[in-house]
């Protein structure tokens, strides 16, 4: 049940963002796109099906927000229905995802970060702002264990900063930077499946992660053989193979046209719906569908109302 | 997944970047071949002269080109993909093994590319040929762990490009003499015993070094 809903919310992502699955190929016509759109999404569906059951209602419910809000205007937006959606248990709102307190960071004689405070809870999706140079990239780095602070204390996904319990949760985070981390002289296969293989899920999940966000014709084609856009797309399904507690997007919708925005809304609301909270940074506001706001300034973190 | 699950997953990866862009084949080893081509132009066509320097010229191009492998398989690795693969939650050291594997099947492919180019134009007099089969790997698995080492040491520096070389060629001394009076010992016919020994002690020491660093080397990249 889940996963048919989520097949068609999908196909209705889809056809309204008006993305077909495959933008290395050159399928033209409707009834082509058409076509491929179902199959990506049967194909979505066989790779929720492919786990356990409980997961896979974790996953499938992704699709839908846990929100009434969010979802009724993502509806309105793609033409889908989610009349059929339902909470989804398995979410603890109240579970901590990462908690920062005072965090203050400095490279050489810079201040990056200063008395950085911020909570992080499951089901979340927090819009980070703030101008170029602010700071914002390397708080996404510090919470994701990837540079540690030099004053103050933290804790993400049960781990302290700066112990040596990080290693444990890291293959539970995913960042996604506004450069591509994918490996240009491989195929986007090769990199989904070397992190799929890695990560323990199965040999089949980079393909099938790859179908849904739209690059199926293009998943033997070299990273450095792809536009920027086609590589932001690959890094989403980065995630889906991933399947996060905690999703840091830096830029979110950097090369990616108003039609496949949408992708950031999916891949994100899967990472909340299966228990785990999303920060975006974006310079584009607009473009965010968040719970809430904070602004980075000068290394400061401050609520936008 | 395992530790040589890990292992073999990351020396996978970078060899099939190396086939992608075929660099040790394409670039490196008819650059090593025209080096050894110039020198008996540099030195003159003495025969016996060039038969005796053959093996030493041979390892020391070997070392020096080698750096060439070791800078570009450091290239490959951009602060973006390094983070990519520390999310991945792979075992620092099982990345540095993976890494030094891969190294070093490049250098063993670069020496055996090499080796055909010194007999037919050095002609050097090496008896017990057989013993190269453990020469040749264990000098390359002691390129690939210093060049490893050197390349974690100066990307957490950020200053690989000119401190790779400075940090391998020197620490790469005792492998350079092993493998070099190793084939002299050949020659002569004398016990190799020694040298095989010093190639191997040097092999360890640099793996266990490796192993223990890996974690805070990986950490120290920020």
């Amino acid at each position: 049940m889940a996963i048919s809903v989520f097949e068609r919310q999908l196909r209705g992502r889809f056809y309204a963002a008006g993305i077909g699955p495959d933008q290395g190929s050159n399928q033209t016509t409707v009834g082509a796109a058409v076509r491929s759109i179902t199959s990506t999404a049967v194909i979505f569906g066989r790779l929720c099906q492919g786990r356990e059951a409980v997961h896979a209602k974790q996953l499938c419910g992704g699709g839908r927000s846990t929100r009434a809000k969010s979802g009724t205007d993502r509806a309105e937006r793609t033409g889908t229905t989610t009349d059929s959606v339902q909470y989804n248990p398995s979410v603890n709102s109240k579970q901590q995802i990462a908690a920062l307190e005072d965090i203050g960071l400095r490279l050489g004689d810079t201040q990056i970060l200063r008395h950085a405070k911020l909570t992080l809870e499951a089901g979340e999706k927090v819009g980070l702002l703030g101008p170029n140079g602010s700071g914002k990239t390397t708080l996404l780095r510090v919470l994701a264990t990837l540079q540690r602070p030099t004053s103050g204390s933290g804790v993400v996904l049960d781990a302290d900063l700066g112990s040596d319990d990080i290693y444990r949760v890291r293959s539970r985070i995913t960042l996604v930077g506004h450069l591509p981390g994918l490996f240009a002289e491989l195929s986007l296969e090769e990199n989904l499946g070397f992190a799929s293989r890695l990560l323990d899920r199965g040999p089949e999940r980079a393909e099938q992660a790859l179908v849904a966000v739209g690059l199926g014709g293009a998943m033997r084609r070299r990273a450095d053989q792809c536009s920027k856009g086609m590589l932001r797309r690959a890094e989403l399904a980065r995630v889906l193979v991933a399947e996060p507690k905690m999703l840091l997007l830096d830029e979110a919708h950097a090369g990616l046209d108003e039609s496949s925005a949408g992708l950031v809304d999916i891949v994100a609301d899967r990472v909340v719906a299966g228990g785990g909270a999303v920060i975006l940074v974006s310079h584009e506001p607009e473009r965010l569908n968040v719970d809430r706001a904070i602004r980075m300034t000068d290394g400061s973190l401050e609520a936008v109302s | 997944m395992s530790f040589w699950h890990q292992v073999f997953e990351i020396s996978r990866k970078d060899l099939l970047v190396e086939a992608r862009t075929a660099e040790v084949l394409t670039m490196t080893a008819p650059f090593g071949a025209v080096a050894l081509i110039l020198i008996p132009l540099a030195v003159g066509t003495d025969a016996p002269l060039l038969s005796q320097l053959g093996p030493g010229l041979y390892w020391t191009i070997v070392l020096l080109f080698g750096v060439l492998i070791i800078l570009r398989k450091s290239a490959v690795d951009g602060p973006a993909q390094r983070d990519f693969v520390r999310l991945l939650g792979i075992d620092p050291a099982a990345r540095f093994v993976g890494a030094v594997v891969a190294t070093a099947t490049l250098m063993l492919v670069f020496e055996i590319l090499l080796a055909p180019v010194v007999l037919a134009l050095y002609n050097p007099d090496v008896r017990g040929w057989g013993w190269l089969l453990l020469i040749l790997p264990l000098v390359a698995i002691g390129l690939g762990l210093l060049g490893t080492i050197a390349g974690g040491v100066t990307t957490s520096l950020g200053t690989r490009t000119s401190l790779t070389p400075l940090l391998i060629v020197p620490l790469s001394l005792p492998l350079l003499m092993g493998a070099t009076q190793a084939l002299e010992g050949l020659r002569l016919g004398r016990g190799i015993g020694n040298w095989l020994v010093l190639l191997f002690a040097v092999d360890l020491a640099l793996a266990v070094s490796g192993v223990l660093a890996a974690r805070p080397l990986e950490e120290a990249i920020s």
